[in-house]
């Protein structure tokens, strides 16, 4: 059974996390295509090499971020959601503000 | 009977176990728990179901100032939890969240004052329902580690798993929360998980309670180990 | 006396024999001693027959005497292919023999080898496609024979367990190296597991001979096992097989009747090597074995494994094991070395001193048997690889002890994604490329030597310390202690019959020939090769034929050895237990709070997800659910709906996090007001529902689907993990039970025991939200809806429940309350038209085919899904869920997923249906295609048998249309 090193919990064994697949950047849903929107939605890079992917701790519901070598299957790092997501700015809009 | 749990407004998914296996009842300010079983095990670890302990949770960027401000200690990391003065535990979840256990004397009085202050509170601080979405089992005896090993995946041995150390992990297949507590001089574990869960944990514990001759407990074990020292 | 074979001490430091022990073997009772296994007791009493083998059903016995081969399978009562060599006789043991018809002794199925080469190579493959349909004329003869040993089905397994563990440095294998490595590693304060699969520690210390005297084996094993068992944390695990490498040292072991989980941060493997075949004609017999096992016999067990002996080698091993046999009073025909020249080391000193006649340069070219056993072998020269001079000599004997070589226990260390390398010059496989972490040391590194091998477990002690501790400790070298002597192997050990017989794999009866004749029938990768001719495939696991197999397939195929190498060795290494891997098994059940409460009143419980709940109450589904059903209708009833989700959203962002998160509008949505919240995915599917009640303007309380609510909960946390917004989650649908009291008298009830909160509906109107004080239980009240009637949801803390079951019950005794279950529930919600998700949506439901745009605020800038929707909208709609009606009585119930056809094209689905009491006709709803949705169409539904039934399509709500009901 292969250990992921969970940001909060520590070095657990894998059966202990959830899968939240690939990290993607949501393209802004009101100015882009149809194609770009639905290869967004539904495609995944599944890239041979480091990629970066949700992994949520379900115990804690503690989401965060590993890059994972697909090819190895070596977990390079797992990190803080908050170090890639910055937060409103990096979502679409809502034009209203967030009090 | 005076103390029975059907007269009381709060009472555990436990008690017809209790009832059915010989069980004492007490009443402590309106909460009926058990006192102790017609037999009780000899040497082996013990299961006491403290369901109904006072107990209590929070969260949010500013709970841990409305925690200061109220207990005179708080635990520094996240996994860690510390004994206040008050014999009140406080575990650390994460940065941002925080669990209270009553003493197992039912004579804490953090716990109300925290609610208190919650209720109060205007800050970003969030109370958690901790007595009513968690059950809570104590599980004490030098082989408690052991015990655990047949349902949990974390290595809970001593000098491993620290005083007072915290792990949220899957426990028979639900979550969990095992936090290290000595109960007087017995070491033990605090097992917190979804209260829906309570008899099938319980079921489960006991069973593998088995082997080390271990099985049920009321709150008088914890008395009389504390008349022991 | 134990048998006309036993030896006196100090042969035989496993057996006590001064206990006794009666045991039967296939009817015949034996008496054997403590400490003897089933093969040991059954060798001292001469009887070396064990099994049949699988295909030819020939006569087998011991080969490795350490559970290595198939040759000891029998049958115990209540366990099928047990190892007889490995299994210790306990009083009153019952042991049959397996596969034969007829006898043992004479297996009536023996004939079968006379037909051998109408069974070629492939034969079972081949004849399931040539010629076209003889699979069905042979599949029956097949199946007749083929599996091994009789399951009890009566059996149960009992008392199987599992174990977690973990540690710093496992050890695998308590040979001369892994006590060493044990003992390094635990001086060094690390935490260790040294785990065998024999009972006593020592290994091969325990019966091989390491010089002419006799003495230093036993010497050095009493000092290493002291030495270990004097550090206080080596835990070891005797009779325990470690049965598999998994993913960061995470390691099964198996002992008894429990499987313990380990995992360790660093794993020393001390596995040894296996010794291997010869392959000559009839080298299958018994009477044939491993030198190990002779020895193994002798000095474990104090039984004499012949009488008069020939030993095959090209090693030390073959002598060291002659002057035990000479130790033991068996006479030595002959020692026949396949080497030119047997060097000069004081094991062969000794041989020769004692007058045994060796034969340099020689092989063994066939085997004879007499009966059952070895009665002689033809020995003669070798003139070139595989080659033997035209004629030889005879030497009669009933034992014949090979040692030509080894093979590295390597399958622990590839499974861990070491290579195999074989080397030419020591004809021996060698292992490199391990991962991190873990650490081959011994003879499984190559070292035959035993210094170089206990030089070897420090070197890798060393480095396991210097890994968990973090420390710097300079590593010890092996020194290269392995000189031309001491290379074990013989390059090529394989000598061809004109009448075949030379065996290659014992489990499968595999012959030179069958091996050779897949590569000329095209199957030349060694993966192929196996898969073709089953090579491997036995319950040895190519132990002893994965190292001649890849000769023969390297040779006919023009590659090197390496090249070709071996088939991958999956876990398990050794032959574990459906009750093992069952173990204890944790099936988790949620109840509420009043589950007792259901079980009282006779309710039948049903187990949805994990959760309990009362499906009716009552024996007879129909009668209880049609009166449950008429009870909410007319009266009032209550459901206990604890298992609602729910989730609290609090902080300044709260409205606007609910806004992205739902499809509905939240922002302007008034305190004290419920609001339906329907969750669609970036898909644009509908994926969830519920209600929103806002408490305070940064406080909301949502309820989400029983089956959904983990999801819900974990698919916020994720998106908020993105937006960061100032909202905070919990998900607290343990935190409370929850009642739904409804029904037109529900109000009166519930007034009564909230005598503080004004429960009009002026005061508290459709979906209204309070907080009160229900029968002294803090609670919130939802005014929902779902079964269409006047109602409320009671949302209580957790541990009330079973006190607010009671109080409502007391309370409504005038109104004539009472429970209803799941069942009435879903034909309640049916009536009324209301959709479950999940079961009347599937992974493809837009909100727009069920019927629920008018829960889209489609104005709003963003939400999850909003994009897709849109991209929907802007396309035909495939299909609609629909309303249907059947009025004919006499017609059957469709059931969900029964077929809506057209034309008898499949053109939609059934999601829910069930005959309305109170209606007097079936209802339903079903997809059908998004042209054919107007009230009065008629579809066609094929229920089960293929009776198709005719629908017609009408408009939601089937009952109280104007929603009135609930309005109250």
């Amino acid at each position: 059974m292969k250990l992921l090193h969970c940001p909060l919990n520590g070095p657990r064994n894998i059966s202990e996390f959830t899968y939240g697949g690939e990290v993607h950047a949501m393209p802004d849903p009101d100015a882009c295509d149809s194609s770009e929107w639905a290869e967004y939605v539904f495609f995944d890079d599944n890239r041979a090499g480091v990629v970066t992917e949700w992994w949520c701790h379900t115990a804690t519901s503690f989401w965060f971020l590993a890059d994972r070598n697909t090819v190895s299957d070596e977990i390079m790092r797992t990190y803080l959601p908050a170090e890639r997501f910055s937060g409103l700015a990096a979502a679409p809009p809502d034009g209203e503000p967030s009090s | 009977m005076s103390a029975y749990p059907q007269n009381s407004l709060r009472r555990s998914q436990l008690y017809r176990w209790h009832h059915e296996h010989g069980a004492h009842f007490a009443n402590i300010a309106n909460l009926v728990v058990v006192n102790n079983y017609d037999s009780e095990r000899g040497d082996g670890p013990g299961l006491c179901d403290l369901s109904l302990l006072p107990r209590t949770g929070l969260k949010g960027p500013d709970a841990i100032r409305l925690l200061q401000s109220t207990v005179d200690d708080t635990p520094m990391e996240p996994n860690q939890s510390i004994l206040t003065s008050d014999d009140t535990r406080i575990a650390r979840l994460s940065l941002e969240e925080f669990l209270l256990l009553g003493s197992v004397d039912f004579e804490t009085s953090e716990i109300a004052m925290v609610d208190q202050a919650l209720a109060a509170t205007s800050g970003m601080t969030y109370s958690l329902p901790r007595a009513d979405s968690h059950c809570l089992f104590a599980l004490k005896g030098r082989d408690s580690p052991e015990v655990l090993a047949k349902l949990c995946a974390i290595d809970l041995r001593p000098g491993w798993f620290a005083t007072g150390a915290v792990a949220q992990t899957s426990m028979a297949r639900v979550n969990a929360i095992i936090i290290q507590h000595h109960f007087a001089a017995e070491p033990g574990f605090f097992l917190l998980a979804d209260s829906a869960s309570t008899e099938y944990l319980w079921t489960c514990l006991l069973d593998a309670l088995q082997e080390f001759d271990g099985g049920a407990v009321g709150l008088d074990s914890f008395r009389t180990m504390q008349h022991k020292e | 006396m134990t048998g006309i074979n036993r030896l006196p001490e100090p042969f035989g430091s496993q057996v006590q024999a001064n206990t006794v022990i009666q045991f039967q073997f296939d009817g015949r009772e034996y008496t054997g001693m403590q400490g003897d296994t089933v093969a040991s007791a059954l060798a001292a009493n001469d009887q070396w027959l064990l099994s049949r083998s699988f295909k030819y059903h020939r006569p087998r016995g011991a080969l490795t005497m350490a559970g290595q081969d198939a040759n000891t399978l029998v049958q115990l009562p209540a366990d099928p292919n047990a190892l007889a060599d490995v299994v210790e006789i306990e009083d009153g043991l019952r042991v049959s023999a397996q596969n034969f018809i007829g006898s043992l002794t004479s297996d009536r199925l023996a004939f079968i080898e006379y037909f051998s080469r109408f069974l070629p190579v492939g034969f079972y493959y081949k004849a399931f496609f040539r010629p076209r349909g003889i699979w069905e004329k042979w599949a029956r003869f097949f199946r007749s024979k083929a599996g091994l040993g009789v399951v009890d089905e009566s059996c149960i397994a009992r008392d199987y367990d599992k174990q977690y563990k973990f540690c710093d440095v496992l050890v695998v294998g308590a040979g001369a190296a892994g006590l060493t490595a044990a003992i390094e590693a635990g001086r060094r304060g690390l935490n260790v597991i040294l785990v065998d699969e024999n009972a006593a520690l020592g290994g091969a210390l325990n019966y091989t001979r390491l010089d002419s005297g006799g003495s230093r084996a036993a010497q050095l094993r009493e000092q290493l096992v002291s030495e270990t068992l004097s550090v206080e944390n080596i835990e070891v695990m005797t009779r325990a097989i470690v049965n598999g490498w998994f993913a960061d040292n995470w390691v099964p072991i198996v002992r008894g009747k429990r499987l313990f989980k380990v995992r360790a941060a660093e794993v020393i493997l001390c596995t040894g090597a296996l010794p291997q075949l010869a392959v000559f004609r009839n080298n299958d017999l018994p009477g044939i074995m491993m030198t190990s096992a002779a020895s193994r016999l002798m000095h474990l067990y104090g039984v004499r494994p012949g009488r008069n002996a020939v030993i095959l080698t090209s090693n030390d091993e073959g002598y060291a094991c002659a002057l035990d046999l000479l130790d033991a009073g068996v006479k030595i025909r002959a020692l026949v070395d396949m080497r030119r020249n047997a060097g000069e080391t004081p094991l062969t000193q000794a041989v020769r001193a004692k007058g045994v006649p060796i034969t340099e340069s020689s092989a063994i070219y066939s085997a004879r048997r007499s009966g059952n056993h070895l009665a002689a072998v033809e020995v003669r020269e070798v003139v070139a690889q595989g080659r033997l001079s035209e004629t030889g000599n005879q030497i009669s004997c009933d034992l014949l002890c090979m040692s030509v070589g080894h093979m590295p226990a390597y399958q622990l260390a590839c499974q861990a994604g070491a290579t195999l390398d074989y080397h030419d010059n020591s004809s021996q496989f060698s292992i490199s490329n391990l991962p991190a972490h873990l650490q081959i040391a011994g003879m499984v590194h190559g070292y035959a030597d035993m210094d170089a091998a206990i030089k070897d477990a420090k070197r890798a002690a060393v480095i396991a310390a210097n890994s968990v501790g973090n420390t710097n400790e300079e590593i010890p070298l092996t020194d290269n202690g392995a000189t031309p002597s001491e290379t074990v192997n013989f390059d090529w050990p394989m000598f061809a019959h004109p009448k075949g017989k030379e065996f290659v794999d014992l489990d499968e009866d595999l012959q030179m020939a069958d091996i050779i004749n897949a590569t000329h029938d095209g199957y030349e990768h060694i993966q192929l090769v196996k898969r073709y001719s089953t090579c491997g495939m036995g319950p040895s696991q190519g132990r002893h034929s994965a190292l001649p197999a890849a000769r023969l397939v390297a040779n006919e195929t023009g590659r090197t050895i390496g090249e070709t190498g071996v088939t991958t060795a999956r876990p398990p290494f050794a032959a574990e237990k459906l009750a093992h891997c069952a173990g204890r098994s944790f099936y988790p059940a949620r109840r509420s709070n009043m589950h007792y409460r259901h079980v009282e009143a006779g309710a039948t419980m049903l187990q949805i997800g994990n959760w309990y709940r009362p499906a009716h109450y009552g024996d007879d589904k129909r009668t209880a659910v049609e009166s449950e059903a008429q009870a909410v209708r007319n009266d009032v009833g209550i459901i206990d709906v604890s298992t609602l989700g729910g989730i609290e959203v609090r902080g300044p962002d709260a409205a606007q996090f609910l806004n992205r998160i739902y499809t509905f509008a939240f922002l302007k949505q008034p305190v004290g007001r419920a609001r339906y919240a329907l969750m669609t995915n970036e898909a644009g599917v509908v994926i969830d529902d519920g209600v929103a009640c806002r408490m305070s303007d940064d406080h909301f309380y949502v309820t989400a689907t029983t089956g959904g609510v983990d999801r819900v909960y974990q698919s916020m946390l994720k998106w908020n993990a993105q937006w960061r917004m100032q909202v905070d989650l919990a998900n607290v649908t343990s935190a409370y039970c929850a009642v739904n009291i409804a029904g037109p008298k529900s109000r009166q009830v519930l007034q009564r025991l909230c005598p503080d909160t004004d429960l009009s509906s002026e005061a508290f109107p459709y979906m209204g939200v309070r907080t009160a004080t229900v029968a002294g239980i803090p609670a919130r009240l939802l005014r929902v809806g779902f079964v269409g009637e006047l109602g409320f949801e009671i949302h209580a803390p957790q541990h009330a429940g079973e006190a607010l079951w009671d109080a409502l019950l007391d309370g409504g005794q005038e109104e004539g309350i009472r429970p209803f279950g799941v069942e009435a529930q879903r034909l309640l919600r049916l009536e009324k038209g209301h959709i479950i998700i999940g079961q009347d949506t599937d992974a493809m439901s837009s909100p727009a085919e069920v019927a629920m745009s008018w829960a889209i605020a489609a104005r709003k800038p963003f939400f999850v899904g909003n994009r897709s929707i849109r991209d929907l909208a802007a396309r035909p709609q495939k299909r609609a869920l629909v309303g249907f009606e059947i009025r004919c009585s006499a017609a059957p119930v469709p059931k969900e997923c029964h077929l809506v056809l057209s034309d008898e094209r499949m053109v939609g689905r059934v999601t829910s249906s069930a005959w309305s009491p109170a209606l007097q006709r079936t209802i339903g709803l079903a997809y059908v295609p998004a042209d054919q949705t107007a009230p009065g169409t008629s579809i066609e539904i094929r229920t089960d048998g293929g009776v198709m039934v005719s629908a017609t399509i009408v408009p939601t709500p089937f009952y109280d249309p104007d929603n009135k009901r609930q309005d109250l």
